[in-house]
């Protein structure tokens, strides 16, 4: 009996800090439907942040931007991992990986940080569009949806990246040379045989960027200059600077919502891809 | 034809998407040496005063002792919890063990900014607890599932007979798991620890919820950034990018990199 008990026994230490997450995430929960009196609730504040546009705003330019910076950061990323699994040598191979891993590692506030020092007025880029003649005036290329999105996108590479290259690396060879043995065109190969084949690690990948974007808090405020919609900004601001817990809790039971239903989605998704064609 | 221009162009992307990557980093370190006190480009001489400016900028020392302070203790409290738990999925068969699984890695699904304000509203319910206290909680949420992944992964990969056979020899389970499971996890278990120490010293969202009037250091970074335009905060990230060197030289010597994102 006392046998039986021990693997039990193991996990409680950890139960128990998890228990400390989900009574806070159940305050989140009462204080988004807090009517004020203390004793009855209401779905007010959600209904508010649903009808009220000036807050919608928040989630549809943070959706619209997650969205984009995904997308680019998965056409980007996937040659990148492509080529260090398929093509480097593997001394290349090993020196890639430990770069995206320190960048992995690396601050994510500091290197939101040497992105102002590229994109800035006299940031890099416009220094030397100044010198080359490009343009008389510098560019606006930061407090903008543009530096924002260039945040996102190389906040989020590392990840993509260090997704997509597990399946490239499990590629079977064979199937490709196949395909193109009957005939098929380097590109056809590609999108019919290769990418497919990849579609694991793309969900993958695209769930953590997407997500990530989602959260992200320090490139709206040092990219975006406050001048961007995001949940995060909206969440801390509403919660922590104008101490309107009810409707920052909302906010966050909302981005809660999106974050499960992202995840659901594509672990669905990945789910029927796994029963299509690994049987 | 195809066959020999298609990896130039790969090369090409590739080069480029790494550079996109590495430049903010690099570009940092260059004006940490600048000696002019701009953050503009080019660079007008070399001066090392910023990096003395680091340590003597009040909020950063605050910030390093505070962040050095929380990664350590929340590494060790989520290393105790996480090997206890990760033992328990891997070595016994018992009623619930997937869902105990799927539990601890429960953080992972919550945006961090949720998780945030959560444990701000926890906070406020318990009483008597300071903010050092809460955040070191924080920070063992948002690492251990990463530590139980990764222990997991470690015990997976040791062969169990050795403990048996410890076992069968006489040893009673604490002497098998001192001797014989802890020094072969060794390695891995460093491993681990340095992901979580490196995750907590990092972390800034959910931090940003809990810290009061004692950043941590990359709020304390963020705080500077916002107001302050000097290339001391430029001194300050080369400094925790050899930190970051030295963190991926530790994994890949005691766990391997491969090992750690597969």
């Amino acid at each position: 009996m006392r046998q039986r008990l021990v693997p039990y026994l193991l996990v409680v230490p950890s139960f128990i800090l998890i228990v400390t997450l989900l009574m806070g995430l159940s305050s989140v929960l009462g204080w988004s439907l807090d009517d004020g009196t203390g004793s009855g609730a209401t779905f007010a504040q959600y209904e508010s942040l649903v009808t009220n546009a000036s807050y919608r705003r928040f989630f549809t330019s943070s959706l619209w931007l997650a969205g984009v910076a995904t997308a680019v950061a998965l056409v980007l990323g996937f040659p990148a991992a492509y080529y260090m699994e398929t093509k480097a040598s593997p001394r290349q191979r090993k020196l890639i990986f430990a770069a995206l891993l320190a960048m992995f590692l690396s601050d994510y506030v500091l290197k939101m940080f040497g992105l102002v020092l590229i994109l800035g007025r006299t940031g890099l880029v416009n220094k030397l569009l100044l010198w080359l003649g490009v343009t008389d005036e510098p560019f606006r290329l930061m407090f903008n949806e543009f530096g924002v999105l260039v945040g996102l996108i190389s906040g989020i590479l590392p990840y993509m990246i260090l997704s997509l290259n597990g399946v490239i690396a499990r590629l079977d060879k064979r199937l490709q040379e196949a395909a193109a043995l009957l005939g098929a065109a380097p590109w056809q190969v590609f999108l019919l045989i290769t990418v497919p084949l990849c579609v694991p690690g793309i969900l993958a990948g695209t769930m953590l960027s997407f997500l990530l974007s989602l959260n992200s808090f320090v490139t709206p405020m040092l990219l975006g200059g406050g001048r961007v919609d995001m949940i995060a900004v909206f969440i801390f601001d509403q919660s922590i600077n104008l101490g309107n817990l009810p409707l920052g809790s909302a906010a966050a039971g909302i981005l809660f919502l999106i974050s499960a239903a992202a995840i659901l989605a594509l672990t669905v998704a990945g789910d029927r891809f796994h029963r299509r064609f690994q049987r | 034809m195809t066959r020999s221009s298609m990896p130039s162009i790969l090369q090409i992307t590739t080069f480029g998407v790494l550079l996109f990557m590495a430049l903010p980093n690099l570009l940092i370190l260059v004006i940490s040496f600048n000696s002019a006190a701009t953050l503009a480009f080019p660079p007008t001489g070399l001066s090392l005063k910023w990096y003395a400016n680091v340590f003597s900028t009040p909020s950063f020392a605050v910030g390093i002792k505070q962040s050095l302070l929380l990664a350590a203790t929340s590494c060790a409290v989520s290393m105790v919890l996480g090997v206890l738990a990760s033992l328990a999925i891997v070595r016994f068969r018992f009623f619930g063990r997937q869902a105990a699984n799927v539990f601890v890695m429960a953080p992972l699904f919550v945006p961090e900014i949720v998780m945030g304000i959560a444990m701000l509203l926890w906070a406020n319910t318990v009483l008597f607890i300071s903010n050092t206290a809460v955040l070191v909680v924080l920070h063992c949420l948002i690492v251990l599932p990463y530590v139980v992944r990764l222990v997991v992964a470690n015990l997976q990969g040791m062969d169990p007979n050795l403990e048996s056979a410890a076992m069968l020899l006489g040893a009673r389970p604490h002497q098998a798991f001192l001797h014989v499971t802890l020094p072969l996890l060794g390695k891995g278990l460093l491993g681990a620890a340095v992901f979580a120490i490196v995750m907590s010293f990092h972390n800034f969202t959910a931090t940003m919820f809990l810290v009061g009037n004692s950043p941590t250091l990359p709020v304390a970074a963020y705080q500077y950034i916002r107001t302050e335009n000097d290339p001391t905060v430029a001194a300050l990230s080369t400094l925790t990018m050899l930190g970051g060197i030295l963190a991926v030289y530790l994994m890949e010597k005691w766990i391997g990199l491969e090992r750690l994102v597969r």
